[in-house]
């Protein structure tokens, strides 16, 4: 009885993430863990719906990204911040599901030489009946992200969706700064020609870029 | 004509360039229609990527309990093991005959317990909360029941001394808890029944034992407090 009391006051002084999970890791506290998935839930599934294009599947992936989060609660280190811990274990389970995805699908017979499986999901894949974009311009926007690469749509989101820093990015994905600007400049070119076809060929695409390039956007 | 990078022009666009910097790449945009082109087609991009948005979604509470399943069983579970040791233990206490007294004294107990605490807790709660004070709470939260009392006690002595009327106040609270606490106790004596009912019939007898205690106290749980 005295300890609803407590549990009631405690809530009243939020804790930072790192104090929160700290406490998930060392007492299992599943008070402090509701408070953190409480907090990054539409972060993660943002992120999740984005990387996969489809909002049923973000949401599952986003179920996920908490599960392991507590399963792996045991390696969180507080020296770092728990939203880089948070956000690479999210990044982890979409690649995972990419490449699970793609391990299903058939052989694209004009399909793409060269490039990962991992890579591009086909933007014309059924969604299912819930809206993946608001708008017929979110719907393109939403192909054309879903034709780049893994790695590049990765930065796209980190940077325009969830808005974070390059500094941040770098670090959330083990690169340096540089690659990760040149990641995200080289993924803007990519979305550019996309948009826009007739930019022609990036002055450092590699020769089957080009070959992508020329590719009519199917709507 | 040297062009810039592709990743120096990312601050650019972004307005992160240092002004000197700016200035330079401001200066090779007016001369070179190549980058120009380039740039303007980043820009673009990156505003179209704007309209992606996403449908908003109805936060579904039972959502984030699904996440708790195993915990919540576990509580549950936690739970009815109190709730059992509880009954077992009112069990033994009125083997005997004088078995309402000793429960009139663990409850008078229990409600000295009770009081404590609540007395405790309504005066933190009513001072000004300092850095310190929240610090205390936080680490009472986490820690073990007993210690936590002990604190508490300590607490309430600096914090209660000549508030009457707080502790008028704290006792009518602590009345209403009781009243809820009770229900609490029938509700959860009503359901460890509805388990108990799968079971052979040792645990059957034990049971009705249960059910005789509660016909047993209720008269005396009626004279003590308004209904609830």
């Amino acid at each position: 009885m005295g300890k609803m009391t407590f549990s009631a006051l405690s809530l009243l002084f939020s804790r930072t993430d790192e104090e929160a999970m700290w406490r998930v890791k060392i007492h299992d506290d599943h008070r402090a863990f509701a408070q953190l998935v409480d907090r990054w839930d539409q972060p993660i599934r943002r992120l999740c719906t984005r990387m996969t294009g489809d909002p049923h599947r973000g949401e599952d992936l986003k179920q996920d990204t908490f599960a392991r989060l507590f399963e792996r609660r045991k390696s969180y280190e507080p020296t770092g911040r728990f939203s880089t811990f948070l956000w690479r274990i999210a990044l982890n389970i979409c690649r995972d599901e990419l490449r699970r995805i793609n391990r299903r699908r058939e052989f694209q017979p004009n399909g793409e030489e060269g490039e990962d499986a991992l890579d591009i999901l086909p933007a014309d894949e059924p969604t299912p009946d819930a809206q993946a974009a608001t708008n017929e311009e979110g719907e393109l926007v939403r192909r054309a992200v879903l034709r780049l690469p893994e790695i590049y749509r990765t930065v796209v989101v980190l940077r325009y969706y969830e808005h974070l820093k390059l500094v941040k990015i770098a670090e959330i994905l083990e690169i340096p700064e540089g690659t990760a600007n040149w990641r995200l400049s080289e993924a803007l070119a990519k979305l550019a020609r996309i948009f826009e076809p007739e930019l022609g060929a990036n002055r450092s695409s590699q020769p089957s870029q080009s070959k992508l390039n020329k590719e009519v956007l199917v709507l | 004509m040297k062009h810039p990078n592709r990743e120096e022009w990312l601050p650019y666009l972004a307005g992160e360039a240092p002004p000197g910097v700016r200035r330079q790449l401001d200066e090779h945009l007016h001369a070179c229609e190549e980058c120009a082109t380039e740039v303007a087609a980043w820009r673009r991009a990156e505003q179209r990527l704007e309209s992606w948005e996403l449908p908003k979604q109805e936060r579904c509470p039972e959502e984030s309990i699904s996440i708790f399943q195993p915990f919540l069983k576990w509580s549950v579970a936690a739970a009815l093991v109190l709730a059992v040791g509880f009954g077992l233990g009112w069990a033994v206490s009125r083997g005997s005959s004088e078995g309402r007294t000793l429960s009139a004294e663990s409850r008078q107990q229990l409600r000295q317990e009770l009081n404590e605490d609540f007395q405790a807790a309504l005066a933190q709660v009513q001072s000004q909360s300092s850095n310190t004070l929240a610090a205390l709470e936080l680490r009472l939260a986490g820690s073990a029941r007993s210690d936590a009392r002990q604190l508490l006690q300590a607490v309430s002595e600096v914090l209660s001394r000549g508030r009457e009327e707080d502790r008028r106040a704290v006792l009518a609270l602590f009345n209403d808890l009781e009243q809820q606490h009770t229900a609490a106790y029938v509700a959860l004596r009503r359901d460890l029944e509805t388990v108990a009912s799968f079971t052979d019939d040792n645990v059957r007898a034990a049971r009705l034992k249960l059910v005789q205690l509660v016909a047993d106290t209720q008269p005396a749980e009626g004279s003590e407090s308004t209904t609830p």
